[in-house]
Formats: structure tokens, C-alpha cells, sequence
């Protein structure tokens, strides 16, 4: 990761970095004790959610224990982000009773969703999305409901793309676990010029590696 | 982790005969399997019974039988095919097990590459569709051998080879989906078929939600038993052109679905009778040789217009036992992820790409419901109308109630019967048990990380990703990518100490705030004071450290306990709020 912060850290148009899960392969404390330490170098603030490859130690309870809650939102800069925990495929009852309610108090704000595996995937083959079409479904009606703009961000079939979908547009991102090979794209992260006003400006790549 | 009831369904099904059975006076036909059910290859039989051939061979002596069912469990679940070949059909066995290695090879070739490529969105359409061919060949060739050994010579059942015309269902289902409110459904179905025509109209609606799925599925079949008269067909296998449209309303979520759907959907035996073996009595026996009633699964990938890949297999039999009404039993794997029961959920890694398994049980009552008779065209429950499915006696027999089981001896029947038991209610069960709230516990977990309490002062983490990560003995709180100590210097002074709040990870303009009032950081990038407790190095977190300093909160005498204190960062990303407990 050293390299790939080191040119986070060399931008400084970089406020700070989030991520939608897939730190680690496997989630050992091991591994996320590493990230943790590698992480020092970077020098902006990082926000994560976890991903599915960390939910193989303890269920993800690790992972919470080191880096926090996986279910948060803050505001910043006159703009509303929001992680949800879908590390499993789906959201829990209980996050999508939390998530009305930030949606409700993050109605003057533009949105950013960020969530590990994201409601649907566009090459439905893989289905490398939620499990439940219903259920994705559901948080994507919430999530145009709200005459804001909302855009989902999410990482897990480690591609990159943006598309429509239920008039909130989707980032897809790189992820870390098993990287997708013939899409063009190696080792990568995304760059997201955000306007409070305008939402989500502009979306940049920055290749490391090629693929 | 609860585990809990995916649904389970109830139906009563009301069948109307077919023109063989209305125009000639025979007997009905045999119902024919919902559209739900997937498709079943069914028992294969080179030409109808003979009668001079009826009586099924002698069955396997007892203890061939148990070892070979053991065998084909261990070590059968590596080795299929081992229980055939344990009892003495070789042929069989080694035919099962190439079968597993064509389910295994079809498993690597398609599985191997999507590990290797990530997934990649170039061949990941063709490769799953392998794998899930591939799975579903390799769980058949386990479940044939299994079958195969427990069975009665003759098995459990046989296929229909002639279909009703008409079939109608209502019944209840109960869905339980912890995302949904639903619960409980009314399900009318009408399964109309008229030459290789078939329309299939379902409504499914809630009774304690707004919610309501209405299907029109049709197909045409190229091949296989239909309601007209005509020949006895070889044996249930067909071949249909499906098409379907449904339109799933979630009113009370406000949103609603249309899917597409376009498929092949197709039954067909995994072998064939071998070459007629007469080993007993009759040369006028080509037909009474061993006969293999195992329905085989198909596994008929079905893309549609939606981009979702749609297969499933399944795994079942026509069961009659002693007692027991007769019916089918399947169980399903279905990788559709749209309907009621959609993707598997299980903790660790593995959510959201497989499909999920089913289980399928339907039973005919002999009583019948309404008028029965040689009226054609008429709503009812038929007398019997299963006995065609009799393996025991020729199709379309009315007369005999067969007892097939009284037939071998009463302890086979007994061990039999109990294999029976344990094997489908295993495989009935297992599906049964899903896991739903996979990620329950985390979510709890996230309502309480972020509080914490120390000498009478509670932190609570009111928003962003801070969570009380650890605690000082001496002095301290700690909250999240934040810990919070007391300034031992002022302990010493022997004045009420002051806090000190160390943020890790925070915006470098993060201000905090305390009783509606802004808190100057105490220290940015540097070192602690020397009186100061010791705590990790500012240099390692150049950017994102933050320290506050902040006088202790006095501790409230009201016994209401009402917090005199509240600090709570606004922005950006770390807010925590502490309070003094009276």
C-alpha cells in the first residue's frame, strides 16, 4: 500500500480517502494489524467500511474493534457520506432504520453512499451484488426518494464503472482482494472532485500498476 | 445468529383428468409437477411394463443393502458410484462415478478461471454457468447412488407419462424475510395445458402487507407427456420453451419489478436401461431387468433480457410408502436471485453469489374432494389418481391398491423405509435452515461501540467512525481512532484534573465542541508536555492527530443524573459527546 500512499500523500488536492471494504484477504488480526500500521504513512484522514474479505475472523468483530463502526455517516464540506455495512451481500433491518433517519437529516446535503457490495451489479451473470434483487431494490428506491442527488459507491467486483441506475448514479471502484483481470484496469484508486451544490463533479483514475 | 424458516407452503391441488382418461374411461392421468417445481428427469423406461413381466425382480438381500447404503455415503461422498458397486451392479457404479468426474471437470473448468480472473466481467457469464452445471452433476451422481441402493427395486414411484389438462392450487405461504414486512401470502395458481400449449397464471398476494406477485409464465413443449391421448411416452423426460413475465408490486416500499424471462427448460434421465437382462424366468422378459428409478435434475442455464443467469437442478423422486400418501419429493438448487428466497446468505465470505437450495414436498390425498368420476372436464380430486404412478403395477392401473412393500420382507421394508426417512428429510431439511440475519449482529455491535465509561464519566461516540478503542488505567478514556487521558500534572496538583482527548485520523481543522462551546486544541503536531501522560508519537500521524485539552466535567449532584457535561465534535468525521454519571 506504501506506494499507493505515497502518491495520495504527493496530491494535495486530497482532503481525505474512503474506502468500501477489502482491506485485507482475509481478515485476520494479523492482516488488519498490518493495514493499521501501514496506514500511518498516509497522511489525510481515512474512512473505511468493511468488506466481505473481512468478515473471515470474527465476523467482522475485528475489524470493529480496530477500526470502528462499520455503519457511520458524517458531513463534510457541505456534503453528506454515508457507509453501510453489506459486506454480507445484504443491509441489516436495523442499518436501513439508521439510514431513514440520515437520509432525513441529510436532505439539504448531497450524498455519497459508500458500501462494499453494492445492490446490483451491472454484469448481472457475476451478480457480484446483493443477494436479494428485492432487497436491492428497496435501498435503491430509498435512496432516489429523497429528491437529492445519492450516489452509491462501492468496490467488491473490483471494476470501475459509473452508470445510471434509479436516478442515483453508482461510482464502482477498484477493490483489494482478487483484482479482476481483463478490464484494462490493475492496481488503482479513484479520484472524486465533490461540489456540495453540483454533487459529485468529477471522478479521476490513478493507476499504480497496469493490469 | 438466527436461523430461521425461508418459507414453507401449503397447497391443495385440484386436477382435472385428461382426454385419455375422459374419452376412453381410463383411468386418470398422473398430475403433473407445478411450474415452480424444476424440472425433474424422471425414471426411464424403454417400453411400458409387460404384464407377463410385472413382478419386480427379488430384492437385494439385507445386508447388501445396508452396506451398500453406507458405502454410498462414506466413502461414496468422495467416490460416488461405490454403493452400486459394493452391491454388485459394477455397470452402474462406474457410470456414476464418471459422472462425477464430468460434474467435477464442468466445476473446474468454469469455477478455476473465475478465482484466477477475479471474476472478470469477460467470462464470468459462460464460467458460472459451468460451475453450477458442474455442481449440480456432481451432487446428482452422490444423490443417484444414494437413491439408487435405498430404493426398492422399482423405487419409490414412478413418473407421469400423461398430464392433466387443468390443475388449479390455493393455498397460504409464509415468507419470512427480515428486510420485509411480509409475511403471509393467499397463492392461486391455474396450470392450463392443451396439446404442447401451456399457460401457467399465478397471483401471489400478501395478507399483512401490501405486496402482491402476479406471473404469466407459458411454454411450449416439444417433447414429453402431454394431456392428449396418444402413446404411453418412453418415460417423463421433455423439453420445453418457456417464457414468463412477472410483476411484483411492493407497495408499502414503493417500488415494483418487471422481469423478462425466456428458457429452455428441459428433463432428461442420466442413463438409459442397459440391454434388457433376463435372468430369471421369462424370455418374454426383455423389459424386467433392473430398473433404475432415479429422476435426474437438469441443469439448464437460462439467460434472459433481465442479465441475470438462471439455472437451477434439483433432485427428487415420486414417493409412496405404507401408509403414507403418495406424492413427490425434490429438492432444488435455483440460482435466481429475484424471487422470495433469493441468494444464499452465510456468515464469513461467501454472500450473494450462489442461489439458494428448496426443498418440494406435494402429497394427493385419496379422499376425494367434490365429485369424482368419468365426467371429463370437471374439478376435482380423483380417486387415485396417482396410481398410475405405481411402479408395481402397469401405468394407468386403477384397480389394486398395490402394496408394494408387503411384498419383501418386513424388515427390509422397515430399513428401507427408515433410509427413506433419513435420507430426503435431510435433504428436505437442510434447506430449511437459512441464515438471514447474517449481518445482524455486527449492526448490534455497532450500537455500542463508541461508548464507554471511566471513573464516573461517560464518552459516547455520537457520530462519524470513532469508536472507544482502549482505556488508560491512570487516567483514561479512550474513544474510537481517539483515546482520552487525565493530565496527571493536575492530578498531582491536587485539583480537579483536566482531560486530555487524542484523535487519531481527524480532519486538521476538526473543531470540538464542549457545552455549545469551541475547544482550542490543546496540541497539534508535537509532543506531549512533559507532565503529560505518555502517548503515541505525534510524528507518526503527522496529519491526522488531534489533541484537546478540556477541564474534567464536575460531576452532577442532580439524581436524575442529567449530564453536566457534553462535548461533541461537529465536524467532520469524529463526534463524541461525554457526560458525568451523578
Amino acid at each position: 500500500m506504501q506506494d499507493i500512499y505515497a502518491r495520495m500523500n504527493a496530491d494535495p488536492s486530497i482532503s481525505f480517502v474512503v474506502s468500501a471494504g477489502d482491506l485485507t484477504s482475509q481478515g485476520t488480526i494479523e492482516q488488519l494489524d498490518r493495514f493499521r500500521s501501514e496506514l500511518r504513512s498516509l497522511q489525510v484522514p481515512f474512512f473505511p467500511t468493511l468488506g466481505n474479505h473481512e468478515l473471515g475472523t470474527e465476523d467482522g468483530a475485528a475489524y470493529q474493534r480496530r477500526f470502528g463502526r462499520a455503519n457511520f455517516r458524517f458531513v463534510h464540506g457541505g456534503m453528506q457520506f454515508t457507509f453501510l455495512d453489506s459486506a454480507s451481500a445484504t443491509i441489516d433491518p436495523v442499518v436501513l432504520g439508521w439510514l431513514d433517519r440520515w437520509l432525513a437529516e441529510g436532505q439539504n446535503h448531497t450524498h455519497a453512499v459508500l458500501m462494499h457490495i453494492p445492490p446490483i451489479d451491472p454484469f448481472g451473470t457475476r451478480n457480484g451484488s446483493f443477494a436479494s434483487r428485492n432487497e436491492a431494490s428497496k435501498l435503491l428506491a430509498r435512496l432516489a426518494e429523497g429528491g437529492r442527488r445519492h450516489h452509491p459507491l462501492r468496490a467488491h467486483p473490483f471494476l470501475l464503472c459509473v452508470f445510471e441506475c434509479r436516478h442515483s448514479r453508482l461510482h464502482l471502484g477498484g477493490g483489494g482482494a482478487i483484482p479482476e483481470r481483463f478490464d484494462g484496469i490493475g492496481r488503482h484508486y479513484l479520484t472524486v472532485d465533490v461540489d456540495p451544490m453540483r454533487g459529485i463533479a468529477q471522478t479521476g483514475v490513478v493507476r499504480i500498476d497496469p493490469d | 445468529m438466527r436461523t430461521l424458516l425461508t418459507s414453507a407452503a401449503l397447497a391443495v391441488a385440484l386436477s382435472l383428468p385428461g382426454r385419455a382418461a375422459a374419452e376412453g374411461g381410463k383411468p386418470p392421468p398422473a398430475r403433473a409437477p407445478l411450474e415452480d417445481e424444476a424440472p425433474l428427469a424422471t425414471p426411464n423406461r424403454a417400453k411400458p411394463l409387460d404384464d407377463a413381466c410385472a413382478e419386480p425382480p427379488p430384492p437385494r438381500p439385507f445386508a447388501t443393502s445396508a452396506l451398500g447404503t453406507v458405502t454410498a455415503v462414506i466413502p461414496g461422498l468422495v467416490v460416488h458410484g461405490t454403493g452400486h458397486m459394493v452391491v454388485g451392479d459394477s455397470k452402474t457404479g462406474l457410470r456414476l462415478l464418471a459422472l462425477e468426474g464430468v460434474g467435477l471437470g464442468l466445476l473446474a473448468t468454469g469455477f478455476v478461471p473465475i478465482v484466477l480472473s477475479g471474476a472478470s466481467r469477460r467470462i464470468v457469464g459462460p464460467a458460472a454457468a459451468l460451475s453450477v452445471v458442474g455442481a449440480g452433476i456432481f451432487a446428482i451422481s452422490f444423490l443417484a447412488d444414494v437413491y439408487g441402493i435405498v430404493a426398492p427395486v422399482g423405487g419409490f414411484g414412478a413418473p407421469p407419462r400423461a398430464l392433466p389438462i387443468l390443475q388449479t392450487a390455493i393455498g397460504y405461504r409464509y415468507v419470512y424475510n427480515p428486510v420485509f414486512a411480509h409475511r403471509h401470502f393467499m397463492v392461486q395458481e391455474i396450470d392450463y395445458r392443451t396439446g404442447p400449449w401451456r399457460i401457467h397464471p399465478s397471483a401471489w398476494f400478501a395478507a399483512d402487507d401490501a405486496n402482491s406477485r402476479v406471473r404469466l409464465h407459458g411454454a411450449y413443449r416439444f417433447a414429453g407427456p402431454r394431456p392428449e391421448a396418444q402413446p404411453a411416452v418412453r418415460d417423463g423426460s421433455f423439453l420445453d420453451l418457456e417464457t414468463a413475465i412477472t410483476r411484483h408490486a411492493f407497495t408499502s416500499d414503493r417500488f415494483a419489478t418487471t422481469t423478462g424471462e425466456l428458457a429452455l427448460a428441459g428433463t432428461d434421465s442420466i442413463w438409459r436401461e442397459s440391454a434388457p437382462r433376463c435372468a430369471d424366468r421369462s424370455p418374454k422378459c426383455p423389459s424386467a431387468g433392473p430398473r433404475k428409478p432415479v429422476r435426474t435434475p437438469s441443469a439448464v442455464p437460462r439467460p434472459t433480457w433481465a442479465s441475470s443467469l438462471l439455472a437451477r437442478f434439483a433432485f427428487g423422486m415420486y414417493r409412496r410408502l405404507p401408509g403414507s400418501p403418495r406424492g413427490e419429493i425434490s429438492v432444488i438448487y435455483d440460482h435466481r436471485h429475484d424471487d422470495f428466497a433469493a441468494g444464499l446468505k452465510v456468515p464469513g465470505l461467501g454472500s450473494g453469489v450462489a442461489g439458494h437450495f428448496r426443498s418440494r414436498s406435494t402429497s394427493f390425498r385419496h379422499r376425494p374432494l367434490g365429485r369424482s368420476g368419468g365426467g371429463c372436464r370437471r374439478l376435482g380430486l380423483r380417486r387415485r389418481i396417482v396410481d398410475s404412478v405405481s411402479p408395481w403395477g402397469p401405468a394407468m392401473k386403477t384397480k389394486p391398491k398395490p402394496k408394494p412393500f408387503r411384498r419383501h420382507p418386513r424388515r427390509l421394508d422397515r430399513a428401507r423405509a427408515a433410509a427413506f426417512t433419513m435420507m430426503f428429510g435431510t435433504l428436505l431439511g437442510a434447506p430449511w435452515v437459512a441464515c438471514l440475519d447474517v449481518a445482524e449482529e455486527r449492526a448490534h455491535r455497532d450500537e455500542t461501540i463508541g461508548k464507554g465509561a471511566f471513573g464516573g464519566t461517560t464518552l459516547e461516540v455520537v457520530d462519524g467512525l470513532a469508536a472507544i478503542q482502549k482505556a488508560r488505567n491512570r487516567g483514561g478514556l479512550a474513544v474510537g481512532k481517539s483515546s482520552f487521558h487525565r493530565d496527571q500534572g493536575d492530578a498531582q496538583r491536587r485539583r480537579p484534573p483536566d482531560w486530555i482527548l487524542t484523535v487519531e485520523n481527524a480532519f486538521p481543522d476538526a473543531p470540538f465542541w464542549k457545552q455549545e462551546r469551541s475547544l482550542v486544541p490543546w496540541s497539534r503536531n508535537r509532543s506531549r508536555a512533559k507532565s503529560g501522560p505518555k502517548t503515541m508519537e505525534d510524528s507518526r500521524f503527522p496529519a491526522v492527530l488531534r489533541l484537546f485539552r478540556f477541564a474534567r466535567p464536575a460531576v452532577n449532584p442532580s439524581p436524575r443524573g442529567a449530564s453536566p457535561c457534553s462535548a461533541t465534535f461537529k465536524r467532520p468525521s469524529i463526534g463524541c459527546r461525554t457526560s458525568t454519571r451523578a
